[in-house]
């Protein structure tokens, strides 16, 4: 089911009213079959893959909870991760993997070595693996007890607002909000009602509508030349922002109508100083679960320089990876690991520089300059995360490099009413970007007189509806 | 006061999106709520025309003429194996906005015609086990975006294009699932957003609005005009405006008019070997063949009917041209906002066929 769908338009104010009105003891399991439901709309065939990891999960932390020996505890954590990963493995990355061995073997005339599965990626595998294994590695380290509730922990591990795109959930935050007894709170409902009508917004009326001049351009690159490019580029960084944080946005609003706290996503990542920063505000969910399942535990920055180095590095190629079973991903991965080990290699250089120039002495100038620049970093490397191969992603950096390719081409633009009006959104939201960023937005809003308050809503509500893209397009995190 | 009224709305909402939930999987409570029930042939009863109902854009509001009563329907339809002749065709041959062609010609020739709306022939009597007998006529008709589905492949009895999903033979888990997951509940659920008493005025408002401002069109009739030499709004569907072998600007080669040809001549055949039937073909022209001149006049046609006809001419399949006097009729021969003919269009049709029965 989509958050965009009327199918979920219908689907949750039922769930919100049954869930107020039956007594707090019985909630769970209505969200339960809330949230295998919303899943199973979507294939059904598929909930035997959660419940399959949900079952191995339960039983492998109960089972190390009963036992101090070391190597049972590693023998059951491996079970898990086996399961888990396999899972994914095999669903999201078998046919990549076979493709590259295949092309390997073609070299020697040696075809079809390794077989291709013709099967549907489960929506939401990557989310909802990683959530559950972040519990089991809990336990194992012993900073969570293991769940003796199976009901509650298969919520934990399918609660429907964040099951298919995150935010990735720890189970240290959200298992023991399951526990609480919700009572109907006026103010919470109200921001939550809010948020979703923001994330709506984001989605239907500005990433969709971007979408259709993104998707004409990277879909056909070879009809189109730099300016193009370079406009459906500016266009995608945004698409794909508004599209993802309009999908935590409405996960995070549906949720605290129910009562639940979910961790916040996105922080208005374009308006970060550099690299590590944009990670610190950029799908914080899975940046966190990386740096606290990964990055750490390959030994952070606390290893020799080189060491640090390549556990960055190898991070973010594996996020990169986790993206998607193609090598744009790993690209793209790859080049934010480079950006930041690059920026630590070059620290002290460009602190010289700024000195020498007296940049410091202008701080408005300098963080302008590092923002102008972080965002020139971040959106050439969603060049790679966008284009359907490398060498579309090739030929679209090669166009808007050739000033040559500009020429003649602009008149191929489909400039219609809906093209400016999307520059005219994404004016919008930078401006409504940079004020949150100061002070926040809900709470000013919430402070307001009535007519205000109420004005501003219907606007942002009406013009859902009018300049939305109601055409069912998934969320891009989907595939993912 | 804030937080007792907006649980009542809570609950409100829950019970009205609770009976919508119910309501797109039980027919009787998905028409209660609806402004023009929905049938299985809900498109030949509604007010205005059936592609209005795609973009609810006030501006393409036709009213077309009350439903006739339907001759296929009525005790007039004789059986198939007492019919003189058979007409078969899709929902052109059976459009109730006016007499059906079936009807014309059972009144015109006093003799029994037999009406079917289907698709494929050979299956269509091997299901009703009609048996070989006298020799009689069988009118084919074929709307040209299915010309390409139609007879791309070689006709034969066992027709997937016919094969029906019986709910009452499934197994009780598997009707439970069918009720619950394979519902196509989107779809229903925006039909009961444009079409219920509580929405349609709103909706329509809207979609009149995101049209006056953005020039917003559903993507089913992406292709429109408000003025033209018939003084009537025009709508035409994607498929016959897209790159589909549906469309008018798909590039129907030679070869592909050989293969059509090659099947209507065996489906020709084999009706006449098995059942004893003489075909007589009737390709129907798409609206947007005969009027593309209306939103695009720089476009030209790439004489798809006419070298099907050449193509036929040649290979002696008897079928019968329409074409070239619908394109030149000087009155408009289809509704404006549906994608169907009107009386006069199906008066040409009716004279033509008489013709050729009548050799």
């Amino acid at each position: 089911m989509l958050f965009n769908s009327l199918e979920f338009i219908v689907f949750f104010p039922i769930v919100v009213a049954a869930y107020f009105a039956m007594p707090a003891r019985f909630r769970w399991i209505l969200l339960l079959i809330a949230s295998y439901y919303f899943y199973m709309c979507w294939n059904y065939k598929y909930i035997v893959l959660i419940v399959f990891s949900t079952l191995v999960d339960y039983f492998a932390a109960i089972q190390m909870s009963k036992t101090q020996v070391k190597a049972r505890r590693r023998l059951l954590l491996f079970i898990s991760l086996f399961s888990n990963l396999g899972l994914l493995f095999f669903f999201k990355y078998f046919n990549f993997f076979s493709d590259n061995v295949n092309a390997v073997f073609e070299q020697f005339n040696i075809f079809s070595a390794v077989p291709a599965y013709d099967f549907l990626l489960p929506v939401g595998i990557s989310f909802y693996t990683f959530q559950t294994l972040s519990y089991t590695i809990d336990v194992y380290w012993g900073k969570k007890e293991a769940e003796k509730h199976l009901g509650i922990f298969a919520l934990y591990v399918s609660f429907f607002p964040q099951l298919v795109a995150g935010p990735i959930e720890r189970s240290t935050r959200l298992l023991p909000q399951f526990y609480k007894t919700y009572t109907f709170d006026y103010k919470r409902i109200r921001t939550g009602v809010v948020l979703m009508i923001w994330g709506f917004f984001k989605k239907v009326v500005i990433a969709d509508r971007l979408a259709e001049y993104v998707n004409m351009v990277y879909n056909n690159p070879h009809d189109y030349g730099g300016f193009q490019d370079l406009i459906a580029t500016f266009f995608f960084g945004s698409q794909i922002y508004c599209d993802f944080s309009g999908y935590s946005d409405i996960a995070i609003g549906s949720a605290m109508i129910l009562g639940y706290d979910l961790m916040t996503n996105f922080k208005r990542p374009y308006l970060s100083q550099n690299i590590r920063e944009f990670w610190q505000r950029w799908h914080i969910s899975l940046s966190t679960w990386f740096r606290d399942y990964l990055y750490i535990p390959l030994g952070g920055n606390r290893v020799v320089k080189w060491r640090w180095y390549y556990n960055l590095f190898i991070t973010f190629l594996i996020s990169g990876l986790w993206h998607g079973a193609n090598w744009t991903f790993v690209i793209w991965g790859a080049l934010h690991g480079g950006y930041l080990v690059l920026a630590i290699l070059t620290q002290s250089y460009r602190d010289k520089l700024a000195k020498q120039s007296g940049l410091y002495k202008i701080p408005y100038l300098n963080n302008v300059i590092n923002l102008i620049w972080t965002f020139v970093l971040v959106y050439f490397a969603w060049i790679f995360f966008r284009a359907n191969s490398l060498s579309d992603a090739t030929l679209i950096i090669g166009n808007i490099l050739n000033p040559q390719t500009y020429g003649g081409a602009i008149q191929l633009f489909h400039f219609s009413a809906d093209f400016y009006l999307s520059f005219i959104l994404i004016g919008v939201l930078i401006i409504i970007e940079v004020l949150w960023e100061k002070f926040d937005l809900i709470q000013r809003l919430e402070s307001q007189s009535r007519v205000i308050k109420w004005t501003l809503m219907i606007i942002v509500v009406l013009s859902i509806f009018v300049l939305g893209k109601w055409d069912q397009n998934d969320f891009l995190y989907f595939q993912f | 006061m804030n937080e007792r009224l907006l649980k009542y709305l809570i609950y409100i909402a829950g019970i009205i999106c609770f009976y919508a939930f119910l309501s797109v999987r039980i027919l009787p409570m998905f028409n209660a709520v609806l402004v023009e029930n929905r049938s299985p042939e809900y498109f030949e009863f509604t007010k205005y025309g059936e592609q209005y109902y795609s973009n609810y854009i006030k501006h393409f509001r036709e009213i077309l003429p009350y439903p006739q009563d339907k001759y296929r329907l009525s005790d007039r339809n004789p059986e198939l194996e007492d019919a003189d002749l058979i007409a078969f065709g899709d929902s052109f041959f059976d459009f109730s906005r006016q007499k059906t062609v079936a009807e014309r010609l059972h009144d015109s020739l006093g003799i029994a015609v037999h009406a079917v709306r289907a698709w494929y022939p050979l299956d269509y009597l091997h299901q009703m086990n009609y048996p070989r007998g006298d020799k009689k006529i069988i009118i084919f008709q074929v709307i040209e975006r299915n010309l390409h589905d139609r007879f791309i492949e070689p006709h034969d009895l066992n027709w997937e294009g016919n094969d029906y999903m019986d709910l009452n033979q499934l197994s009780l888990p598997s009707r439970i699932k069918h009720w619950i997951f394979d519902v196509k509940s989107e779809e229903l659920y925006s039909i009961l957003l444009s079409e219920s008493y509580l929405t349609r005025g709103l909706y329509s408002m809207i979609a009149t609005a995101k049209f006056d401002l953005f020039s917003y069109m559903a993507p089913r009739t992406p292709v429109y005009s408000l003025e033209n030499r018939f003084d009537v709004p025009m709508l035409f569907y994607d498929i016959t405006v897209n790159e589909m072998p549906t469309s008018f600007y798909f590039d129907h080669n030679d070869e592909l008019i050989k293969t059509y040809c090659d099947n209507l001549e065996d489906l020709s055949k084999q009706l006449l070997d098995r059942y004893n039937l003489e075909m007589i073909f009737l390709p129907v022209p798409n609206k947007y063949t005969l009027y593309y001149d209306v939103v695009k006049p720089g476009d030209s046609y790439n004489n798809f009917l006419p070298r099907f006809y050449h193509e036929m001419d040649q290979r002696k399949i008897n079928y019968v041209n329409i074409y070239d006097r619908f394109k030149n009729a000087d009155t408009l021969l289809y509704y404006g906002t549906d994608s169907h003919w009107n009386r006069k269009a199906v008066d040409i049709t009716v004279e033509e066929l008489l013709k050729k029965i009548r050799k």
